[in-house]
């Protein structure tokens, strides 16, 4: 931007700088894209061509038309040709928070996207999966700027970063079964040819695409990119052309579609069946939840440590959308897995670890948000959950409801007592500590941060559920 | 009236100004081709990507390396 914008203008979205021919912002609760004449050209080229009507039809496009009567609109820099409007998806996630099966889909449908544009002459600028959100279990892609008319000759713009933060990441966990999730999170840019290289055996060479996409890229890297001589030129002096980029996109699908990551089980993947409850607890503990979620309609629901996502199943028949939270990944992926099947477009799984939620990242902190600022819940469950902070990360239980309650929103909360098999095993090397963490602390605190307080407890003694409605006033 | 009339002018001025200096300022900008870095080694990389279309666009880049030193070595000699 060369001009200051003035409080008429609008508010671009801090992530949405990166190209400069088009910009984001949020204008009564819409969301705008600014084009400029370089960038409408493109938009027109789009427009026309029978993938974008067939994709967008499909939902895998976001719904986006241009806007013909801008006197609505904030005052814009007439540095922009022209605008967009697109549909808004219900909350805004990012790779570090999806687990495997997300991730690997989103990256497929890179792949689709960027070859059925090469089929009608055109191209993506970059391939991240922050141009990649989520309605439910599908996949959308929100970036209409990237698409380009395709020159000829120019070899596929969005390979290095298709590796760095789609690639790189499923081979991280698929070969090496390590989470990805905090690679990503400590670098926007993704994991870089060298360093994955250095992590490779001798026998991984061997397993699909390390060797081509891996090896070779990195020793590419450092022979040619320090070096002058103009590649591009080169290229498209030998005829390099399409044909080459599909061959490239039909080969890594292939390669996509095939990694796999299959642990046998996590810490919380057989809860379902370890559980400590007795069989008439869960269907008193289900009525409870029920007998709130039918009190009115919900719009967001939180359900933190929602493990199989009963709870977020149940809620989603009373909320118009619903976060399914848990710091354990492989649940996760196989509650997407069944979402995708079932075509639930309402719950949306993400891995977060409550005690260190997703931070705000980039440039000023701002580029990609921070979790509680993308949207507030009305309504958080809290089911089984709280001895995971208080006990397991020392969270001091008072700052845990505080914390809640900040979010204005009615909380579900469940008290696990000192009997229970799980909370044992969170104790066992514990001995001689002291934790505040018993019923009378959680409704002290409860009393202190929220409105009204109701309570049952489970016949065992040992489980209390708790309904603590928001104070009018926001806590 | 007067007034109304100068203040018409300035307007005018101003919002001549600003087109000049906006002008300016778009002049400034540096035009670029693409806006992420692909990367050479990446780019170049690319080629043995291609399958089977690669082994002629591979023949072609070496071929033209060639006998591009040949014409490096020989432009200088033209302009002595």
């Amino acid at each position: 931007m060369t001009t200051r914008d003035s409080p008429a203008h609008p508010q671009f979205e801090p992530g949405s700088f990166r190209d400069p021919d088009t910009r984001v912002f949020r204008y009564n609760n819409e969301i705008f894209r600014c084009l400029t004449s370089r960038a409408l050209d493109d938009w027109t080229r789009l427009a026309s061509t029978e993938f974008f009507e067939k994709l967008t039809q499909e939902g895998k496009l976001v719904r986006t038309q241009k806007v013909t009567d801008k006197s609505e609109l904030p005052k814009l820099n007439p540095k922009w040709a022209a605008v967009l409007k697109h549909e808004a998806v219900p909350f805004i996630s990012y790779p570090y928070e999806w687990p495997f099966q997300m991730l690997k889909d989103a990256a497929l449908l890179q792949l689709d996207l960027t070859s059925a544009a090469l089929d009608e002459g055109m191209t993506l600028k970059d391939a991240t999966p922050f141009n990649i959100q989520w309605v439910g279990s599908r996949p959308t892609f929100i970036d209409i700027g990237s698409f380009t008319a395709y020159e000829a000759g120019e070899p596929w713009a969005g390979y290095r970063q298709f590796c760095n933060q789609f690639l790189y990441p499923l081979f991280l966990q698929a070969y090496k079964q390590v989470r990805y999730h905090p690679w990503l999170r400590g670098n926007l840019e993704g994991i870089e040819a060298a360093e994955l290289s250095a992590l490779m055996s001798i026998r991984d060479y061997l397993r699909p695409g390390v060797l081509t996409h891996v090896l070779l890229q990195a020793k590419a890297q450092s022979r040619y990119n320090a070096e002058d001589r103009d590649i591009r030129k080169d290229l498209r002096a030998a005829g390099f052309g399409p044909s080459l980029i599909k061959n490239n996109l039909r080969h890594l699908r292939r390669l996509v579609e095939r990694l796999e990551w299959a642990p046998s089980r996590s810490v919380w993947s057989e809860y379902g069946k370890e559980h400590g409850y007795r069989g008439e607890e869960v269907l008193k503990k289900y009525e409870f939840v029920r007998s709130v979620l039918t009190r009115r309609r919900w719009s967001l629901v939180w359900d933190v440590g929602c493990n199989t996502g009963t709870f977020s199943r149940l809620s989603a028949k009373h909320a118009d959308y619903v976060l399914a939270l848990d710091g354990d990944q492989l649940v996760l992926d196989r509650l997407y897995s069944e979402l995708k099947r079932e075509g639930c477009q309402c719950i949306l799984p993400l891995v977060v670890d409550l005690a260190d939620p997703t931070p705000g990242l980039g440039w000023k902190g701002l580029e990609r948000r921070q979790l509680d600022d993308r949207g507030k819940p009305d309504l958080i469950l809290a089911l089984a959950f709280m001895h995971h902070l208080v006990i397991g990360r020392n969270i001091p239980l008072a700052e845990m409801v505080e914390w809640f309650a900040r979010f204005g929103a009615d909380l579900v909360i469940e008290f696990v007592g000192l009997d229970d098999p799980m909370v044992k095993r969170l104790l066992r090397n514990r001995t001689g500590q002291r934790i505040a963490y018993s019923t009378e602390a959680l409704e002290l605190a409860l009393n202190e941060h929220f409105g009204s307080v109701t309570q049952e407890t489970l016949d065992s003694g040992n489980r209390t559920l708790y309904y603590a409605q928001a104070r009018p006033n926001g806590g | 009236m007067l007034i109304r009339a100068k203040k018409e002018e300035r307007l005018h001025v101003n919002k001549f100004f600003y087109a000049v200096l906006l002008a300016f300022f778009v002049s400034l900008e540096m035009p670029v081709e693409a806006y992420l870095d692909p990367g050479s080694g990446s780019m170049l990389l690319q080629v043995l990507l291609g399958g089977i279309a690669s082994i002629a666009v591979i023949a072609k880049l070496y071929w033209n390396r060639v006998t591009s030193l040949f014409t490096r070595k020989s432009a200088p000699k033209d302009s002595v």
